[in-house]
């Protein structure tokens, strides 16, 4: 070969050799990997919590944890949710049945009980800080776009509602899956639960399809579905929907302590009445049941890539 | 004759011991006057927190949402301000306490960049410590602090459930505490003062008390209990914050739900109840930082309605036609 041709190939056979790597990146396998989207801190556990933890210590997948929204309009009322009927978990000497607090104060403290959850089954937590709809300034819930909240201006990023609309918001996701690339990803029930859920859900929907249309090797999109005894779709028609026939099933039946530890870390949630429930569980398991949680595959990218 | 002397003697130093006594234990106060709205303004407040007040009666308040320090003499006058919202050292990331030393220094809680730092009266940084973490000179949001007498700087640790103490130069001595010692969950204290003696005080809102422990951490009382309202009677509290602890060594505490600021003597005794007013009106104040000066003024924000109030001591007998808020009264 002569020399001038040899100095033309040896280029041409990088750019080759550098679409072949480049081709061989886009058509690769997930990683190990289990990403778990939550709209608030404690959703992750109530949702996915033991099959979080089936995967993540059973399996040795690594966990991310995303919890989307960084506040919540919540943070412990100091009094029992409509219709659940628990008492409070924190001790309190006479206080009025309700003690909200400030959204700034939420946050810390949402985002230590986050780590401090993520801990528990050794999962890394992401946090996205979209700003909640509603917040606390002293007993008083505020509304997003009043006067009252614009003054406040809690730290973080646009609400849920509408950053699941807009491609910069929506990209962020996207570049998560770039950088973890999860095999196994979950979201909350789209279309069903209540607004913040479905929102948050319904954006990261987006981003997986984003992220397979740019050939991100992601795997599986699974959403919640019913969960039993009911205790994670509280409204009657989020129900109907996720009761959407599961066709996933796993079994965490060795796995439901942890997921009740984790749940335990969201003290500011008024988490009683999910614990009440997993000890529940845990009897039943005891007394030799299974358990499980179920959920509703949405996207499989991992059959394109078959 | 000896026996008349020493009867109208005796009736004389009573009498003057009982006045004494009326006006150590029944001082009223007059509000004086009330500064700020809200805004981004000097003289104006986002969301204030803590105030204090150095030797020479000059306030600094932590102006929280502005990312901001400003200082003002005690008739409210602007005198300058700094801070903006970030991570360098002069920026701040949502402040919420604040100290001066014995040399006029002044040191803030950098909340949310997990730090302190220190500024010179004139607001130039001096020194810094913190980072996020759990080891020594590490925090998890550092709220309220106070200074003692010997210059030890007290930082309230939140997340982390205990306190720091740090030299001036802000190198750490030591830390105590637990959830378990403050016998709280969840609702970590924010605001702290050190008494004459030099023992720490904690307003305890989520038990609605108030802690005293000493300065290495041994319980020695607490006093208070929940009442809001018409059973907020003297001595009780709705979600007590501020603290502070005047030069006379009475001990000054927000009672923020009750919208008043309470007064009691350096072992807990209740003293006296101050009603907080709006400047032509009824309106409520949700007091949470509190200072008192030398003269034995008394400064509290209003974390709602982004404003400093001034109330002026005076004798039981004495008082102006603004005095009001009698104890035991509510305001409804």
């Amino acid at each position: 070969m002569k020399p001038h041709i040899k100095l033309l190939a040896a280029p041409v056979i990088l750019l080759i050799s550098l679409s072949f790597l480049s081709t061989a990146g886009e058509i690769g396998q997930p990683r190990k990997c289990i990403m778990i989207f939550g709209a608030h801190a404690d959703d992750i556990e109530i949702m996915a919590g033991g099959t979080a933890a089936k995967y993540i210590i059973g399996e040795g997948y690594e966990g991310i944890y995303v919890m989307m929204s960084n506040n919540s309009c919540c943070g412990f009322t100091g009094r029992s949710l409509p219709g659940l009927g628990n008492p409070p978990v924190v001790k309190e000497t006479g206080s009025p049945q309700f003690y909200p607090i400030d959204a700034l104060e939420s946050i810390q403290m949402r985002t230590e009980e986050a780590k401090n959850a993520a801990a528990a089954v050794g999962a890394k937590m992401v946090f996205l800080n979209l700003r909640e709809e509603t917040i606390f300034i002293g007993r008083k819930r505020v509304w997003f776009g009043t006067e009252e909240f614009i003054k406040y201006n809690p730290p973080g990023q646009q609400i849920a509602s509408i950053a699941s609309s807009i491609g910069e918001y929506i990209n962020a996701v996207v570049d998560l899956f770039k950088t973890y690339q999860p095999e196994i990803t979950i979201i909350h029930t789209l279309g069903g639960e209540k607004q913040s859920h479905a929102n948050c859900g319904y954006m990261v929907y987006r981003a997986f399809k984003s992220a397979i249309a740019q050939k991100v090797p992601v795997g599986k999109l699974w959403m919640r579905a019913e969960a039993r005894r009911g205790f994670w779709l509280f409204d009657p028609p989020a129900q109907e929907y996720g009761r959407g026939r599961h066709d996933v099933r796993i079994d965490i039946t060795d796995y439901v302590k942890i997921k009740r530890e984790a749940t335990s870390m969201h003290v500011s949630q008024n988490v009683n009445q999910y614990i009440e429930q997993l000890d529940k569980l845990i009897e039943d398991v005891e007394s030799g049941q299974k358990c499980y949680e179920e959920f509703i595959t949405v996207l499989d990218n991992t059959k394109k890539s078959k | 004759m000896m026996r008349r002397q020493f009867i109208l003697i005796f009736m004389v130093f009573a009498s003057v011991s009982l006045l004494i006594h009326a006006a150590v234990t029944n001082t009223k106060y007059s509000f004086i006057k009330q500064w700020g709205k809200f805004g981004d303004k000097s003289g104006q407040f986002k969301f204030p927190t803590m105030i204090a007040v150095d030797g020479l009666s000059n306030l600094y308040v932590v102006d929280q949402h502005n990312h901001r320090i400003q200082k003002f003499d005690s008739d409210g006058r602007y005198i300058l301000s700094w801070g903006v919202f970030g991570k360098e050292p002069g920026q701040f990331n949502y402040p919420f306490g604040i100290a001066v030393d014995s040399d006029g220094d002044v040191y803030v809680s950098d909340m949310d960049n997990n730090r302190i730092q220190k500024f010179s009266s004139e607001g130039e940084f001096i020194n810094m410590t913190g980072e996020y973490g759990t080891g020594n000179s590490q925090f998890k949001y550092p709220y309220g602090i106070a200074i003692d007498k010997n210059d030890v700087l007290y930082v309230i640790d939140s997340f982390n459930y205990r306190i720091q103490k740090f030299d001036q130069n802000l190198n750490f001595l030591d830390a105590w505490g637990s959830e378990e010692k403050f016998d709280i969950k969840l609702y970590m204290i924010h605001e702290i003062a050190i008494d004459k003696d030099g023992n720490v005080l904690l307003s305890d809102r989520q038990n609605h008390r108030i802690s005293r422990f000493t300065n290495d951490g041994r319980l020695i009382k607490r006093w208070g209990s929940y009442g809001e309202g018409l059973g907020g009677n003297n001595g009780k509290f709705s979600e007590p914050h501020g603290i502070t602890v005047g030069h006379d060594g009475l001990v000054f505490v927000c009672d923020r739900y009750n919208f008043r600021f309470q007064k009691f003597s350096s072992n807990g005794a209740f003293r006296t109840i101050i009603y907080t007013r709006g400047k032509k009106d009824d309106t409520k104040h949700y007091v949470l930082g509190i200072a008192v000066d030398k003269k034995g003024n008394v400064y509290v924000t209003d974390h709602y309605q982004h404003c400093v109030q001034k109330y002026r001591p005076h004798p039981p007998w004495g008082g102006s036609a603004t005095e009001f808020g009698a104890p035991g009264r509510t305001l409804k």
